[in-house]
């Protein structure tokens, strides 16, 4: 009975942590994706002096990261200083460059919806802003790859869940089976049946909790010795509470379908 | 009173097997019923261990039905089909019932296993002995336990003359100790307080 419990937890756990990388996977997936979107700026080029209202309405908007604003003499000098253009100072003057306000979004807020509000937006200040300049067919392409890349997670954590499920019910179902002569011995012997049930309580919680502790512990030990990552890192993988509440309540479920199917009549 | 039926009617589907007006058992007794092969004998024992529902009027042991948890817990059922895990050893399955094996229970389970001759027994596969040794094992696990009531099944087919007085012997060890016996068989056997027989479906004083 104890090798069958020691099988099942290691089973269980193995299940589990294919499970936990299929979700630090989509995590790092995503992270990354969202470095590329914020890294997407939206620029606005400014008549001269005319940043002060714009940038106020599109803080209020909470929908960047940051907003880095550059004056169009301070652009004019520093190309003039990088491509030796010192004598075209006297143009410049007469043409000033326009002022630059580089909106860098925030992912999580910065959707199709928010996009489009603010270039309407944009574009009705026609008096202040000369030009803006979006590539929101790279952006676009990153929020597909980023919906294709939650598609296969939801795909692979049903899969992993449902893996999870039959596997500890199919297990436990067995156990129960293959101990149903033992206990109806023990029964017909005199033995209080009760034992059974507070046995099959304690083999139960040990399953969840180890199986669980495990899987963490591989999750762990993988990071830090096959794919050598610091301390930082591992910090970054740590699962969320959701994550492992999921996983025990497919446990539980797959317990308590076990228990059913396995229920026998007791006299 | 330790085991009260009153008008007890006992059904074979739907029809009478067996009419008891009234059966009494005491603590520390013995009643051996006789009968015939399918004169309901078992299904008395089942009835009574609250195993068989298909009957009518009262069964009571200690009072209470024989349904409830405390009441099952408070007998043992001695059937004809050894209840014995095969491969484990002798003493595992002595054992067993006993969820702490106390000093007590150890040395009574020697004493009677020296008095039934199966002490050199233990370490061996319960597959490996024979089945009157194997009924001899359940009736000193049982005995030990304690219970208010043992019920044995057929008592004269497990074992032959001489292995029947040992399991007299340990059967009276149960009864000194406050547990009452009742036993079935097709012939008159042992030494037993009160003996009855079915007779076409009833029960009559011999």
């Amino acid at each position: 009975m104890k090798r069958n419990i020691i099988l099942q937890i290691i089973t269980i756990a193995i299940v589990l942590t294919m499970w936990d990388f299929s979700h630090i996977r989509q995590q790092v997936l995503t992270n990354s994706f969202q470095d590329k979107l914020s890294a997407l700026p939206l620029i606005v080029y400014l008549k001269s002096g005319m940043h002060e209202k714009i940038r106020g309405k599109l803080d209020n908007l909470a929908l960047f990261r940051s907003i880095e604003f550059i004056e169009g003499n301070i652009i004019a000098d520093s190309l003039m200083a990088e491509y030796h253009l010192e004598h075209s100072r006297e143009a410049l003057t007469a043409y000033p460059l326009p002022d630059v306000l580089q909106l860098y979004p925030d992912p999580l807020v910065f959707n199709s919806a928010a996009i489009d509000s603010v270039l309407i937006y944009l574009n009705r200040q026609e008096k202040v802003i000369e030009n803006i300049q979006f590539n929101q067919i790279r952006w676009n392409s990153i929020q597909s790859e980023i919906s294709n890349g939650e598609m296969l997670y939801k795909i692979y954590t049903g899969f992993y869940g449902f893996l999870t499920f039959l596997l500890a019910m199919l297990m436990i179902a067995i156990d129960r089976q293959s101990s149903e002569e033992y206990w109806r011995v023990f029964e017909r012997a005199g033995g209080d049946i009760r034992i059974r049930r507070r046995r099959f309580i304690w083999q139960a919680l040990i399953l969840l909790l180890l199986s669980l502790l495990l899987s963490a512990l591989f999750v762990f030990l993988y990071s830090k010795l096959v794919l050598n990552l610091s301390q930082v890192s591992i910090a970054l993988l740590v699962l969320p509470v959701s994550h492992y509440l999921t996983q025990t309540g497919v446990l539980i479920l797959a317990l308590v379908l076990a228990v059913l199917f396995t229920r026998r009549q007791t006299r | 009173m330790l085991l009260l039926l009153n008008e007890v009617e006992i059904f074979a589907g739907e029809n009478l097997l067996l009419k008891i007006d009234d059966l009494e058992l005491e603590g520390r007794s013995g009643m051996l019923i006789i009968g015939q092969s399918s004169s309901g004998k078992s299904l008395l024992l089942k009835t009574i261990f609250g195993e068989y529902k298909n009957y009518q009027g009262e069964v009571l042991i200690n009072d209470s039905s024989p349904f409830s948890f405390s009441r099952r817990k408070s007998m043992i059922l001695i059937e004809r089909v050894p209840h014995l895990l095969p491969r484990s050893s002798v003493w595992s399955n002595l054992i067993l019932p006993f969820n702490k094996l106390s000093r007590r229970h150890r040395q009574r389970l020697t004493e009677l296993s020296d008095i039934a001759g199966v002490n050199n027994l233990f370490d061996l596969p319960a597959s490996e002995i024979s089945y009157s040794q194997m009924k001899l094992l359940e009736i000193i696990r049982a005995v030990v336990q304690q219970p208010f009531l043992i019920l044995i099944d057929d008592i004269d087919t497990y074992f032959d003359e001489p292995t029947l007085k040992i399991a007299g012997t340990i059967l009276d060890n149960a009864v000194s100790a406050g547990t009452a016996v009742l036993a079935t068989g097709k012939a008159r056997v042992g030494e037993f307080n009160k003996v009855f027989k079915l007779n076409n479906g009833e029960l009559v004083a011999i």
